[in-house]
């Protein structure tokens, strides 16, 4: 026993020491650059540099509060109905939890530019000569994208809830004499408020670090962000000191809300299950009388849908340029025969393959470790889960800045797969721990009593029992590496191209047909992964 | 094969401090009983080599597997919740412990089928736990823990979570097992029932203790503590004062006089004394016994196949097991008790 213990412990090393090398070493290094009296005195006197802090703010308040308002209706009806296609519904609002971001500015692009879908057909039937909406390079173009994402992520987050209200809950109220709007402020209302905040938390992290969104959506210097902001200081002028400043700020905001965002989610996880054959408040079935119900569903399906409908309709459209006429060609896939668009689709796969063995093996011996040490589980989370608030963006340039006081460059390469499995890591871990976690004991103890070694339990009970989390994690890691724009415009090597990074100098040149095969290519395997993952389980973040 | 237990100690800060010596003969169908948490578990799990003790021996037939690995001691366990592996097939489960010993293929096919008709479920061997009862699964984690022809075979509360219907037939199909294949058995519970029925040997655990061990008869009627006495069944329990020893000890208890017979008690006259005995002990008087109690019927409760009286007499509540002649409440009645049927604690 002590023997196994011992050999645990030692193999825990191995991810503690990785994650040190390769996540708190270079964000101390920025951490110490940044709150240096230079570094902080860089922003703090600058006045481009608050406002820049103070759009940040303002653009993730915003996303936040309006995807928790048109959330909040989809929470309900999810919660609360069956319809004909809710099943398709509810893994359409899974998708964007695999949708690499430069695919959404790349659809959104396409829907809402001067040119854009909607920008012709009001100008189709207004008999107008100009596009009547200017919304690209905006903040609304900003809090488009930003709700695109997070409306469905606030709905799948906080339906689950509500539909597990006990309905012994509201059984009690009604008993003594509650009506619906009383039991609604006093069962509901509490029930959700932790996982409405823990949900807020979380998207308000996501669109403060967003990167990719607002680099190609904002556009103009006064719609920059904090993230990139960080990213053209390191990169363009090379002001270090002011990026690892901006970094080290913008971490302690996001941390600070990652911190509300576990203790919400923590409190909401002591709530009680519903059990018993009446567990629950029996879901309603949507009928035509439903009006409000039924146009919120449809909005969503196209709010959600279009981007990726336009994606891959435009990759199959004819023409390079606008104002042409265009007809249905196969022209862009045909390119995928050049090495300038088939190399970012291996590379892609060669970073994310290794990203997923990483991610999955560490997870596993991690796992293992907090399924051992439950009372030093919290701790070891802290200490994995810390990635969860540091931006890729931030990493990557500690590793620029330790490489630097190093004197020698590692290989790109090597860089990217350690900013993706830092990345990654929070969501692999918290996917095979919570299936590690159902691991029955008893099974263990068995097949030791039946004779077998820790080698064989692992390969002939354990892993087979956490296979599933295996295939999820495995999945999402793949699919969020596959769609990282961010570590990838920093760290990787000369003539290295991922499809993100594709995607997003195919847009800067304008040629948006190439860059929408290239978009559908990753949308497919996205789409493949998240498939995957919905048929196996869920990805409880 | 046999098994001892050597001054086994084993502290749970707070809870208890676990002390245990125990011998168990060959073939041995032997029942840890007592209260949750009393540490009946715990010391199945070390025979097992889950926990460690902090002192003390384990020797299984001669040899000291206090420090072996619980894969090399040849012991198997069934759990409560039978353990079954989800991710394997119900021949795969009984092959397991088979195939960890690299037996050879057709041997282990040969074994699985053999205990797959053993314990009645011959056409199972494909369907994955998941598709069994909870009866059916009991029937496959027994299978799986004899396949290996273990040393010693420990049952952690197999019925518990079985209806009452369920328990008669797996308890009988546990007695059977036991029956062929010999193997030295320890049977963990609280159930007073199926320690009673199923067993060779009792051990009554308290707060971590082994309280006394015995045979279900001996623990029943002649228990070595008052625990014991009053965790087992149901008991009348009276203080009284020693007023003479002889062959019999007299005892007086509220002005009542007990006559019990003596079995070497190291009392003196005038100690205060517990007297205890069952209530199907207590026979309706003739008239000329020695222990004759007058009293009246107070209240009766009905189980099925008899009813519990209790009688009030001088000395106390006397409860009575019967279905004549106290069916009267507030009834008149006259008990007995005979001398050989109490015991007395100091």
């Amino acid at each position: 026993m002590r023997k196994n213990r011992l050999l645990l412990l030692l193999l825990f090393i191995v991810p503690f020491l990785l994650l040190t090398i390769f996540f708190y070493v270079p964000m101390i290094t920025v951490f110490i650059n940044g709150f240096s009296k230079e570094g902080l005195k860089a922003v703090l006197t600058d006045n481009y540099c608050r406002s820049i802090c103070l759009f940040s703010l303002k653009q993730g308040v915003l996303s936040t509060l309006l995807s928790a308002a048109i959330g909040f209706p989809g929470a309900y009806i999810l919660a609360r109905y069956t319809f004909r296609g809710k099943g398709f519904l509810k893994a359409l609002i899974t998708v964007p939890y695999v949708l690499p971001p430069i695919a959404a500015v790349l659809g959104i692009v396409l829907l809402i530019g001067n040119n854009g879908i909607i920008n012709r057909a009001l100008m189709a039937l207004s008999g107008a000569e100009q596009p009547p909406l200017h919304l690209l390079y905006s903040l609304k173009a900003i809090l488009i994208a930003h709700t695109f994402y997070n409306i469905p992520f606030f709905i799948r987050f906080v339906y689950p809830v509500w539909e597990n209200i006990p309905a012994s809950m509201y059984e009690a109220g009604k008993s003594l004499g509650a009506g619906r709007w009383r039991l609604f402020r006093t069962v509901t209302c509490p029930w959700l408020l932790c996982a409405i905040i823990a949900a807020c938390a979380l998207i308000f992290v996501l669109c403060f670090m967003s990167f990719s969104i607002v680099l190609v959506l904002g556009g103009n210097p006064q719609y920059s962000t904090m993230e990139v902001e960080i990213y053209k200081l390191a990169r363009t002028t090379s002001n270090i000191t002011k990026a690892c400043a901006l970094g080290g700020l913008e971490s302690l905001i996001s941390l600070l809300f990652i911190s509300l965002y576990t203790a919400a989610g923590h409190q909401q996880s002591s709530y009680p299950l519903p059990s018993g054959k009446h567990g629950t408040v029996p879901a309603k079935k949507l009928s035509m009388h439903h009006f409000p119900a039924l146009i919120y569903i449809v909005f969503l399906l196209i709010y959600v849908a279009m981007p990726m409908v336009t994606i891959a309709l435009n990759s199959f459209t004819g023409k390079s340029g606008w104002n042409k006429e265009n007809g249905l060609t196969l022209k862009w896939y045909k390119a995928f025969a050049q090495p300038n668009m088939y190399n970012p689709v291996f590379n892609t796969l060669f970073i994310a393959i290794f990203t997923v063995i990483c991610a999955i093996v560490l997870s596993i011996i991690i796992s293992a470790v907090i399924s051992r040490w439950p009372k030093g589980s919290f701790l070891i989370q802290i200490f994995f889960f810390a990635s969860l608030g540091i931006s890729s963006i931030l990493l990557s340039l500690g590793f620029m800045l330790t490489i630097s006081n190093l004197g020698f460059r590692p290989n790109g390469k090597l860089l990217l797969i350690a900013v993706h499995t830092a990345a990654v890591l929070p969501f692999t871990i918290k996917a095979i721990s919570l299936f590690y976690s159902r691991i029955n004991r008893r099974c263990i103890e068995c097949a030791q009593s039946l004779g077998a070694k820790q080698l064989r339990i692992l390969w002939t009970v354990k892993l087979p029992m956490i296979k599933n989390g295996i295939f999820t994690a495995g999945i999402f890691a793949f699919a969020v590496s596959a769609g990282e724009v961010n570590g990838a415009l920093m760290l990787a090597p000369e003539g290295f191209t991922t499809m993100p990074v594709a995607i997003y100098r195919l847009i800067g040149a304008y040629r948006f047909y190439q860059a929408c095969a290239m978009g559908t290519v990753l949308l497919l395997i996205c789409i493949a992964a998240f498939y995957a993952i919905d048929r196996l389980g869920e990805i409880n973040l | 094969m046999k098994l001892k237990l050597e001054n086994i100690k084993m502290s749970y800060p707070g809870k208890f401090t676990l002390n245990a010596d125990l011998e168990l003969n060959q073939g041995e169908f032997h029942t840890f009983l007592g209260p949750s948490g009393c540490g009946k578990t715990t010391l199945l799990r070390i025979i097992a080599g889950f926990n460690t003790p902090d002192s003390g021996r384990i020797y299984l037939d001669g040899k000291d597997i206090t420090d072996l690995p619980p894969e090399k001691r040849n012991i198997s366990i069934v759990f409560q919740d039978y353990a079954l592996f989800p991710n394997m097939n119900v021949e795969k489960n009984i092959g397991y412990g088979p195939e960890t010993r690299h037996w050879p293929k057709d041997k282990i096919k040969t074994r699985t089928s053999e205990l797959l008709e053993a314990v009645e479920l011959p056409d199972y061997g494909k369907r994955k736990p998941d598709t069994l009862s909870g009866g059916e699964k009991q029937r496959v984690a027994l299978a799986r823990a004899i396949a290996v022809n273990p040393d010693l075979l420990l049952l952690d509360e197999p019925l518990s979570a079985a209806d009452e219907k369920l328990k008669g037939a797996l308890k009988a199909q546990i007695v059977e097992t036991h029956r062929k294949n010999h193997l030295t058995t320890i049977y963990v519970t609280h159930d007073q029932e199926e320690a009673m029925t199923l067993s060779d040997r009792i051990s009554v655990f308290r707060k971590g203790n082994i309280e006394c061990t015995g045979t279900p008869q001996e623990i029943y009627f002649q228990p070595k503590t008052l625990y014991t006495a009053k965790f087992i069944g149901q008991s009348n329990i009276l203080k009284g004062k020693v007023l003479n020893i002889g062959e019999l000890v007299e005892v007086e208890c509220q002005n009542q006089i007990f006559k019990v017979q003596n079995r070497s008690y190291q009392c003196s006259a005038g100690d205060m004394v517990t007297l205890f005995f069952r209530p199907e002990c207590c026979t309706a008087s003739q008239g000329k016994e020695e222990n004759i109690l007058l009293g009246k019927t107070a209240e009766r409760t009905f189980y099925g196949s008899r009813y519990t009286c209790s009688v009030k007499t001088a000395c106390g509540i006397i409860k009575v097991y019967d279905t004549y002649p106290f069916q009267l409440q507030g009834a008149d009645c006259q008990l007995a008790v005979r001398p050989e049927n109490i015991i007395l604690f100091q």
